[in-house]
């Protein structure tokens, strides 16, 4: 992997102790601050050693609230992306459906997502539920129409291409306008994963009994602010880590364009 | 055989109606090279579509071997301009998704074939490569080759060296008129370079613009021009050059 602002091995090497350098003088302030200068109330602000210590004392409960949470991150997602997909490439590939569809698809992605999370709550049985409806629809317009725009503006060259083969209509839009979009479709992907983190912290924090959101809000309520401020942290790095998953599938669903064929 | 009769066609252009092609007909018999010159604007690109079936007429038509032609046909390649392959392909994975779509051959075949094909091309080594990393001539090789491997009875080529170099444009006629004499086919070839339509055409439509139609017609004799500095090379050079300033009068005259 090359970066164009890299230049050698010797630039990365500085990039590790530019951020390493950052992060140690954060974690300095803090501690002076904390521990060495006590103006910061101790009730709310903990020490960085506190914070470690109460992470892995609560280990157990933390992994258990991760895998609950991408559980229904992974269902609403998958849900998303299984339907969005198809319906944006359809719906983009037939002109009358795409002018009936579009301005509809305007109004409803304009709606946050988050607006829904008390009546969904409300009509369906489950927490569980509910928060995958939520979590669904924040991930599905992103995807749906960053694939119906696509979809619309292809280049018609390819198509013709196609056209000139007698390609059956599902092999078209599968095989030629899906892989010709994929770099916009994933842009969109990657909106939808990011607003479905935001919906499942939100959705788990007004209603869960466990997850990485329900931790937060559950300790913030008691005052634990040391927990609050684990939880943050941990948040933090799990979106980090599925992002760098993200990352990676792009890369390799990419690797046929310039920017991405060094790997 | 390939018929066009009565074609016409226009577009709509700020909100004026355009008459592109004008009760246009011609003629490509089997085994044919046809070259359709004219300057930029004279219908000749919109023609070809329609010829392959890639537009519809607004009226007159097109046939195949007595059959209508509204859409593509099978047995029927056309090479564009900027190549149109599929940049998430490999050059050969390019080459053999023609086939697998029409059902041509099993899959060893077709890799047997594909490879065969780009061999003739001279892009052996360079069967794993992207699109992105060739250069324009090897990218309308490979678009040539991805043609050739549909075994088609008639090839379209739309101005299919014009965004190429000289050399290698020099290079690719070369190496498609190779083709034509060892393969089984017509070619409809759109050009605006009157040295190209001569040098691979033999026969040369010439046509004027506003609206397109078919100025004249030139049998080439290709034992004569093989060499494109020879006299009988200019000779046909300058019937064109000739025919282009018949045009021009006759547009002044209609102008003033």
């Amino acid at each position: 992997m090359t970066n164009k602002f890299n230049f050698g091995a010797s630039a990365q090497t500085k990039q590790i102790i530019d951020v390493t350098a950052i992060f140690l003088v954060i974690l300095a302030v803090w501690e002076v601050l904390t521990v060495q200068l006590e103006v910061l109330d101790a009730f709310l602000f903990p020490s960085p050693q506190q914070v470690v210590e109460i992470f892995i004392g609560d280990l157990p409960t933390i992994f258990r609230g991760l895998g609950s949470s991408l559980i229904l991150l992974s269902a609403a997602y998958d849900l998303a992306l299984a339907t969005a997909i198809p319906l944006g490439l359809f719906v983009g590939w037939r002109r009358r459906l795409f002018n009936a569809v579009h301005p509809i698809s305007k109004i409803m992605s304009a709606v946050p997502p988050i607006v829904y999370i008390p009546y969904a709550i409300a009509i369906l049985p489950t927490f569980q539920l509910a928060s995958i409806l939520v979590i669904f629809v924040g991930a599905f317009w992103p995807i749906f129409v960053s694939t119906l725009n696509a979809t619309v503006q292809i280049d018609k060259t390819l198509i013709d291409s196609a056209r000139m083969l007698r390609i059956k209509e599902r092999r078209l839009l599968f095989e030629i306008i899906l892989p010709a979009i994929m770099p916009q479709v994933l842009t969109g992907c990657s909106v939808g994963l990011i607003f479905s983190f935001i919906l499942l912290a939100s959705a788990e924090m007004i209603g869960a009994t466990s997850g990485i959101g329900w931790y937060v809000k559950y300790y913030s309520d008691f005052g634990d602010y040391g927990k609050v401020i684990v939880g943050i942290l941990f948040i933090g790095l799990v979106v980090t880590a599925v992002m760098a998953v993200f990352d990676r599938v792009q890369r390799h669903l990419l690797r046929w364009q310039a920017k991405y064929s060094e790997d | 055989m390939l018929e066009v009769k009565n074609i016409t066609k226009s577009f709509e252009k700020d909100g004026q109606r355009q008459l592109v092609l004008s009760d246009l007909n011609l003629e490509v018999g089997a085994r044919e090279f046809v070259c359709l010159l004219g300057p930029s604007g004279c219908g000749k690109s919109t023609l070809l579509r329609i010829m392959a079936g890639l537009d519809e007429a607004e009226t007159g038509s097109v046939y195949l071997d007595n059959r209508l032609v509204k859409e593509p046909q099978p047995k029927c390649a056309f090479v564009f301009q900027d190549y149109a392959l599929f940049p998430w392909k490999t050059v050969l994975e390019n080459v053999v998704y023609g086939m697998d779509v029409q059902g041509m051959y099993d899959k060893k075949t077709r890799l047997e074939k594909a490879r065969e094909y780009l061999k003739l091309m001279h892009l052996e080594n360079y069967e794993n490569s992207y699109i992105h990393e060739l250069s324009g001539g090897m990218r309308q090789r490979t678009a040539i080759a991805r043609s050739l491997a549909l075994e088609p009875e008639i090839l379209f080529m739309d101005e299919p060296f014009g965004a190429l170099d000289n050399f290698t444009r020099m290079e690719l006629q070369e190496l498609l008129l190779d083709i034509y004499s060892k393969n089984k086919l017509s070619v409809v070839f759109v050009t605006h370079d009157i040295s190209e339509a001569i040098y691979l055409g033999d026969r040369v439509v010439v046509m004027n613009a506003h609206p397109g139609t078919v100025h004249s017609i030139l049998d080439i004799n290709k034992g004569l021009v093989r060499d494109r500095t020879s006299d009988d090379f200019h000779l046909y050079e300058d019937q064109i050059m000739e025919a282009f300033q018949l045009v021009r009068k006759q547009e002044a005259e209609y102008y003033i």
